[in-house]
């Protein structure tokens, strides 16, 4: 037999549902007939109404992508950072050597090399010796190919013998290799992800359609994984270029359903006007596909169509509406 | 929701995507992420109540998955693993803002239109009831930052989430009993806060 202190303890369980079947019955024949355990339930279930009413940052499917890019972006960054040295020179022996025996056939010509740089160097400013040949002395390793961009000066005062300044160092790897080859694929995708420079990121597309160019016309099925990468850099890449050349490059594909997914979130999603009107395009293009029993399209056209802020979106979503309705 | 569907069905299993990111394969290690962050990002906003530290507890617990992943087992579930890091990260979250902390309207607008929906307050309530139930969410707000950090997961885990206790006693690395005493203290604590305001 159990006392009045201990149903009481119970009440909390049971406004939240942790009583087993037979221990909630007990509970509830004891509240039935003792006033002090009715009125201590009656509390409880007035704060947790109170609480449920709290109002609480609801997770978005914009918040989600921001934290996305913002992800993608940290990862650039601190794969950049261990990128340095020995992985480095890891990375591109590991991708290089299987290249350079594939050479036959149609071979494609890819530039994705890139080395993020922060160096320090001791400068004998005394003797007014130049930057640059400190920093050509310190980066053999780029072969002197490498174009360097965004010199920051950390530390620019030269009484102390001693500056400090980072880089980006962009160094151009030419590669002769089969298109074919999923070494060249994965290094293309890898650099579609994860390269801090947008404009890496964006040669890495433009192979990418080259190849698909390529492949297609061989009539050969492209890799999937590339077509997720394209997806995903359409959706979530931060920058506005690299988003639109990648739904470009997603043109070369045999329209599909995942494609379509990847056009609509765009299209509700993009704040950039211009994407949206390339997603819409992209979609007006594809409309054979479309039946008009997809009420997940018709229901982001109805919307586009009246509540998109951009006109030729708006007028495109309606049109696009239309033709697929009498499908 | 449903457009997050597709790109992510592709692989069969968390373990295939495991393995091939810790080979360094980045769009796999992408996909796994993709499985499990939205509970994350919401875990992170019931906890904190603000899109920004929301996002910034979503960013450090997948640097830790993505640094950690190279030497975690496979015995073990990815999920559990993945949730313990996130309440973990949650536990030692400092607001970089105090912003935040004034008040829960402020934050809940601050995020996207969208999130307006998410409102708890009918189109027909008039402008007082709206008043009282912006003053009591102010109060509740108050009372939640009385909480040890440990409590206040656990409350708003249950009362935001739904999570049961058994499996946040699992997030949390504990007992399922020690579980309902941080729930125990945390309803205490809130009554006492809240006497006389509700009700
Ligand atoms: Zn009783």
């Amino acid at each position: 037999m159990q006392t009045h202190e201990q149903y009481k303890e119970r009440l909390l369980l049971s406004i939240h549902g942790e009583l087993e079947a037979d221990e909630q019955k007990k509970l509830e024949s004891h509240v039935a007939d003792c006033r002090e355990c009715r009125e201590e339930l009656a509390h409880l279930k007035r704060l947790q109404v109170a609480v449920a009413a709290l109002p609480r940052v609801s997770v978005t499917d914009s918040l989600l992508q921001e934290a996305r890019r913002e992800l993608r972006a940290a990862i650039r960054i601190e794969r950049n950072r261990t990128s340095l040295g020995v992985t480095v020179g890891r990375f591109l022996e590991r991708f290089m050597a299987p290249w350079v025996r594939l050479s036959a056939g149609a071979a494609a010509f890819l530039a994705v090399g890139f080395l993020g740089g922060a160096l320090m160097f001791r400068s004998d400013v005394s003797n007014g010796g130049p930057i640059l040949k400190q920093l050509s002395d310190q980066t053999e390793v780029l072969r002197g190919e490498a174009e360097i961009t965004n010199v920051r000066f950390e530390d620019a005062d030269p009484s102390d013998g001693e500056i400090a300044f980072s880089f980006h160092a962009v160094s151009p790897v030419k590669v002769r290799g089969n298109p074919n080859d999923p070494g060249i694929q994965s290094v293309l995708t890898k650099a579609l992800m994860y390269e801090e420079n947008p404009g890496v990121r964006l040669r890495a597309v433009s192979a990418i359609t080259s190849q698909i160019q390529i492949q297609l016309r061989k009539e050969k099925g492209v890799d999937n994984e590339v077509k997720i990468a394209l997806i995903n850099a359409m959706k979530y890449d931060e920058n506005p270029g690299v988003r639109k050349e990648a739904l470009h490059a997603l043109r070369k594909f045999p329209f599909d359903d995942e494609i379509k997914q990847g056009l609509l979130y765009v299209l509700t999603r993009d704040r950039n006007q211009g994407l949206r009107v390339e997603a819409i395009n992209s979609l007006a293009t594809a409309k054979d596909e479309f039946r008009s029993s997809d009420e997940q399209l018709l229901d982001v056209l109805r919307r586009k169509m009246e509540t998109d802020n951009n006109q030729y979106v708006r007028l495109q979503a309606r049109a696009v509406f239309e033709e697929v309705r009498q499908q | 929701m449903s457009e997050e569907k597709s790109p992510n069905t592709m692989v069969s299993n968390d373990t295939e995507l495991i393995l091939k990111a810790q080979q360094g394969d980045m769009l796999a290690f992408e996909q796994l992420v993709y499985r499990y962050d939205r509970r994350v990002l919401s875990i992170a906003a019931t906890y904190v109540n603000s899109a920004e530290d929301a996002k910034d507890i979503y960013q450090e617990v997948f640097l830790r998955v993505y640094r950690g992943l190279g030497k975690f087992e496979l015995r073990s579930e990815f999920s559990t693993w993945l949730y313990r890091i996130t309440t973990n990260v949650c536990l030692s979250h400092r607001s970089r803002r105090k912003r935040h902390a004034h008040s829960s309207l402020d934050s809940a607008s601050e995020g996207e239109e969208e999130s307006h929906g998410a409102l708890p307050f009918a189109s027909g309530v008039s402008s007082d009831q709206r008043a009282i139930e912006t003053e009591l969410s102010g109060h509740i707000e108050e009372a939640l930052r009385t909480l040890s950090p440990r409590e206040k997961l656990v409350f708003t885990l249950r009362h935001f989430e739904g999570y049961k206790l058994r499996e946040i006693a699992g997030m949390l690395e504990c007992s399922e009993g020690a579980v309902k005493k941080y729930l125990f203290t945390a309803t205490r604590k809130m009554r006492k806060e809240l006497k006389g305001v509700y009700g």
